[in-house]
């Protein structure tokens, strides 16, 4: 059983416990203790309402509870844990009005006062495509796929986490492990070249 | 270009061309588990394994979640760790410290000028030499002169005058003329005059005068310091 130190090993000898017979509600307590702290950070910033995050907390601990038997050890009990969080974070967040919409985000400013659009709002430009608009389009295409290559390879995550994913900038810097205002520097540098290059094919670029 | 003129000021249309493009590219199968997650969060895995993981968030929503959540579960836990302290609080220990190491040095300092005052006074002295000058009725005559070796300091010369004065001018006077010592000398309990030459007196000739208050001589005595 993997860990990442004592109060890891402690919890993994608490579900062993369990899984050789040992008490349920002993075991439960140790895991209890030695998450509940990951589980809270890990909807503090996801959850504003506070009695929702009782109830997910409490939902996420359910699913511990009676998972302790099904827990094989392939991976690492903090693994397990992390898995069952965003299992049942994400059935409660596509259950909310809105699906992932609902969820707080950090709002990016710098987007020249553009309001951002809401995520599939926007009409394909393929949906209304004549032959010469399919020629331009491909060229659009190849325009894009070119400036969006040549850019560094962290500006174009963000630009794609940004755009693709949707995601605020607190949330790309968390995932890529760098700072908001790094995040906020490599869309800005993104956004000046993409600008220089495709002001003919796309006109605003507002990301 | 052939798109030149036919640009649109439509702001989703990049929007929607990026999304075109990042979805043409294949869609990622092998997810990392939750555990390469929270390796990456920690920084522990290799630069190449890291690239292919940021590389996959682009196009995995799931995943995404579960590197949000990998942040959070790798996060130090608060409870862990110790409490922040106020700036006041955190540099408190090292002014404690250094006023300490300042005050330790400092009486070290004086400590060990103290032990050297104290060895220096606990060494041997030499003892000083003394001469005796008799008076009296056995005042020296015009040319006896007395003879003292030329040793260093100090020198104690003690007086015997015959009169009883309260108050006593005693003059060393160098061969030529000049004056070595003038002073006030009072009789002590012995009823004798002390004068403390800490140096001695180099080889040569002397002359010492001793005189009442008013200035006039009772008793003078040749002296004559020889090398040896």
């Amino acid at each position: 059983m993997q860990g990442t130190g004592d109060g890891e090993d402690e919890a993994g000898r608490a579900v062993l416990d369990f899984q050789r017979g040992g008490d349920r509600e002993k075991s439960f307590e140790v895991l209890f203790h030695r998450f509940r702290p990951r589980i809270e950070r890990f909807l503090a910033s996801r959850v504003f309402s506070v009695e929702e995050r009782l109830d997910l907390t409490q939902a996420i601990f359910l699913r511990i509870y009676r998972g302790l038997e099904g827990f094989r050890g392939d991976g690492s009990l903090e693994g397990w844990v992390l898995q069952i969080a965003c299992n049942v974070y994400r059935k409660w967040r596509d259950h909310q009005p809105g699906g992932r919409q609902a969820v707080p985000e950090v709002p990016f400013e710098d987007t020249d006062g553009a309001p951002e659009p809401a995520a599939g709002l926007e009409p394909s430009p393929s949906a209304t495509r004549s032959p010469l608009d399919g020629i331009v389009q491909r060229e659009r295409m190849a325009a894009l796929r070119e400036a969006i290559g040549a850019l560094a390879p962290k500006q174009r995550l963000c630009m794609e986490l940004r755009v693709y994913q949707e995601r605020s900038v607190q949330e790309i810097a968390t995932v890529l492990r760098i700072s908001p205002e790094t995040v906020k520097a490599h869309l800005f540098q993104a956004r000046h070249r993409l600008r220089e290059k495709l002001h003919d094919a796309f006109g605003t670029i507002d990301v | 270009m052939m798109h030149s003129g036919r640009s649109t000021s439509d702001p989703s249309a990049f929007r929607a061309a990026l999304r075109d493009l990042v979805e043409s590219a294949p869609e990622p199968e092998d997810h990392p588990s939750a555990d390469q997650w929270l390796a990456y969060q920690r920084g522990t895995l290799p630069a190449a394994e890291e690239e292919r993981l940021q590389e996959h968030l682009v196009r995995c929503r799931d995943c995404f979640d579960l590197a949000e959540g990998a942040a959070a579960f790798a996060a130090e836990d608060a409870a862990d760790a110790p409490p922040r302290r106020t700036s006041w609080q955190s540099r408190l220990p090292l002014a404690l410290a250094a006023s300490l190491f300042v005050g330790m040095v400092g009486l070290t300092v004086w400590n060990l000028a103290l032990q050297r005052e104290l060895t220096d006074l606990r060494a041997p002295q030499p003892n000083p030499l003394i001469f005796d000058f008799a008076a009296g009725e056995r005042l020296p005559t015009a040319d006896a002169e007395t003879v003292l070796p030329a040793t260093p300091g100090p020198w104690v010369l003690v007086f015997h005058p015959a009169s009883e004065q309260p108050v006593y001018r005693l003059t060393l006077f160098e061969a030529a003329g000049g004056v070595r010592y003038s002073g006030e000398l009072r009789l002590d309990q012995n009823l004798t005059l002390t004068l403390h030459l800490p140096e001695g007196l180099p080889p040569g000739r002397y002359r010492l005068e001793l005189a009442d208050g008013s200035g006039g001589v009772l008793e003078t005595h040749r002296v004559r310091v020889e090398a040896r």
